[in-house]
């Protein structure tokens, strides 16, 4: 099952097939999954006593018995399941069982799936193995003026890491696992795995931690908060906006007007994020304070490697998924498709332009919090996204908020618009492109 | 533009407009020709992008080579049952994976033989028509729901192919998983 098909022949695998799946054989093995997908538990485990080959696929942990495990053990947005080594055991054990057996795992050796093997190799492929390239690395900064870094980075709409930024945060010592395992065991975070709702449903930080480190998902659910603040209030002096993105002209609306813009992030290695860019073009940064997280950056203006332009409008990630990029798409990377690469580490902070494609891959268990933000330089590229899209309500209440304040971005960009429209209709115009005038250095 | 309105309608009474095809040909692997409604063919997402890249062009014909006649003809008759039929959408968006509410109809349309069966599973997959998909896997999952492991061999003609210290295994494994 774990090595590849040497030794085994076309024919062979054919046989297997035919006897131990019976009239099934017809199937690909992903449509037999889709079939064993609407089995309840006791019927799943029924069909792995039934031949080898249905065992086997009675036993894929990730695509059958985690939702079952989450139909079983969620109520509304709320989890309770305590991580016990798989998600099948998960789903069938009493809560608070012990233990005390490693899961058995039947040998056998006539049998070969793609599929199986495919998955297989993406869960346990070592991660390290993806070592960035030396060419186009993002640059790590100290030392820092907020007039530079608005002059060498966020004019520029330029990505940098800012190593000192979080110096003098108390996060840096009070937000280790540990600490919040002692603290928080019992809160509720919210995470970014699903329930039959398609809500995201919480767990508590010990079961999160549980699950962490007790599972081998191809794609391991994160924890991924955005009212970590009502949950853990005392986490709100541990740190602080840097001074570089203090200015955010989201501030100016209330919480419950504003769109969400802040999250506490936690994960075991292999977690992460596919490519994808930020809701409304907004600018992001993202403060590593435990672990090692790699990067990959795209310019705005490019379609990435990897990402379906059919898919951008419709799917947040119209991109396969971290581990599968890397394996399918990295190495075949040609010189001009290749893009900026970091390893961020504990203690550096990253600074995400408007509009730029990222992809996040935990390295080790991460622990971080990251804010979205609209500040004059981008204010521009947020403006005309609120502009271009259906949602009048969000850009009418964002206009009201932030006009009174900041008269001179609209003025600046109306004429803007205004040139661009002169330029563009009138085939002779000598006249001057003039300079738009956002920059306001407060 | 009331005259070239006139002359649009005139060219497309005659036939001389193909763009807006009423009616689409599907071709099955073994060389049977079925016309139909261009919204019924539309169920199927595979022929909707198949006839966007045919937009224009006179007389389209689809070729179907995964998909036989006698297949053909019965994911025609569900196509044009549900667009008749239309179920109205659950607005809760729950995806419990329910198998208990088929249906009569479907349940009716299911009632084949295994083979064909299976065939409408491959079928509906490569045509990527989901309802039928959901309905089909749905009803082989039903002739799972309450069956031994041995009774479930039986129904598809499977071979016990586990030698009795594995079977011994996976079902001690199974029972501990189970117990209270």
């Amino acid at each position: 099952r774990r090595m590849g098909s040497e030794g085994l022949s076309k024919q062979q695998i054919k046989a297997k097939r035919l006897s131990s799946l019976g009239s099934f054989h017809v199937l690909d093995d992903d449509d037999v999954l889709e079939v064993l997908e609407w089995l309840d538990a006791k019927s799943l485990l029924q069909m792995s006593l039934v031949s080898h080959v249905f065992h086997l696929f009675a036993e894929e942990d990730d695509q059958l018995w985690k939702p079952l495990c989450v139909r079983q053990w969620t109520k509304g947005k709320f989890a309770d399941f305590t991580f016990k080594g798989s998600w099948k055991r998960t789903c069938l054990l009493p809560k608070d069982k012990k233990v005390d057996r490693p899961i058995p795992r039947l040998k056998i050796s006539d049998f070969y799936s793609p599929l199986l093997y495919t998955r297989w190799y993406r869960r346990n492929t070592p991660i390290e193995w993806f070592k960035p390239s030396e060419i186009a690395q993002v640059d790590k900064r100290s030392k820092l003026s907020l007039q530079q870094f608005i002059d060498e980075y966020e004019k520029p709409n330029k990505p940098v890491v800012i190593t000192d930024a979080m110096d003098n945060w108390k996060a840096k010592k009070e937000w280790k696992m540990e600490s919040f395992m002692a603290k928080y065991a019992d809160t509720y975070f919210k995470t970014n795995g699903s329930n039959d709702e398609g809500h995201c449903y919480r767990l508590k930080f010990k079961d999160y931690v549980a699950y962490m480190r007790g599972s081998l998902d191809e794609k391991p659910i994160y924890l991924f908060d955005n009212k970590f603040l009502e949950r853990a209030p005392s986490m709100v002096d541990e740190y602080e906006v840097p001074k570089y993105f203090k200015e955010d002209l989201f501030d100016h609306m209330t919480d419950e007007d504003r769109p969400d813009y802040r999250w506490f992030l936690a994960g075991p290695p292999r977690s992460g994020s596919p490519l994808h860019q930020d809701p409304h073009r907004t600018s992001a940064w993202n403060a590593l304070i435990e672990g090692r997280k790699r990067w990959i950056l795209y310019p705005p203006e490019t379609i990435p490697p990897g990402v379906d332009e059919d898919l951008i409008d419709s799917e947040y990630y119209a991109s396969p998924d971290v581990i599968r990029w890397f394996i399918e798409v990295y190495p075949h990377l040609k010189d001009g498709q290749r893009p900026m690469e970091v390893v961020q580490e504990p203690g550096e902070l990253i600074f995400v332009p408007s509009g730029w494609w990222h992809q996040v891959l935990n390295l080790t268990e991460t622990i971080a919090v990251t804010q979205n933000f609209c500040s004059p330089r981008n204010f521009k590229y947020v403006y005309g996204d609120l502009r271009s899209r259906k949602q009048s309500s969000l850009r009418r209440q964002f206009h009201a908020a932030t006009y009174p304040v900041y008269p001179h971005l609209y003025q600046a960009y109306e004429t803007a618009l205004k040139d661009k429209d002169d330029s563009e209709s009138e085939s002779e115009s000598f006249s001057s492109s003039v300079e738009s005038t956002d920059d306001t250095d407060d | 533009i009331v005259g070239s309105l006139l002359i649009f309608l005139l060219l497309s009474e005659v036939g001389l407009i193909t763009q807006y095809t009423m009616s689409v040909k599907l071709q099955s692997s073994d060389d049977t020709e079925v016309e139909v409604e261009r919204s019924v063919a539309e169920m199927s997402v595979t022929i909707k992008n198949m006839l966007e890249d045919l937009e224009g062009v006179a007389e389209a014909a689809i070729t179907l080579p995964n998909v036989t006649g006698k297949i053909l003809l019965k994911v025609i008759e569900y196509c044009k049952h549900h667009l008749e039929h239309p179920t109205p959408v659950n607005e809760e968006k729950k995806d419990e994976k329910r198998t208990d509410d088929i249906l009569p109809w479907d349940l009716e349309f299911c009632k084949v033989d295994q083979a064909t069966l299976f065939e409408l599973i491959l079928a509906a997959n490569y045509l990527d028509i989901k309802p039928l998909l959901d309905l089909t896997c749905k009803t082989v999952a039903n002739m799972i729901k309450g069956k031994t492991p041995e009774e479930i061999r039986k129904t598809f003609n499977i071979k016990n192919d586990f030698t009795p210290e594995e079977e011994e295994q996976v079902r001690k494994e199974n029972e501990w998983c189970e117990e209270r």
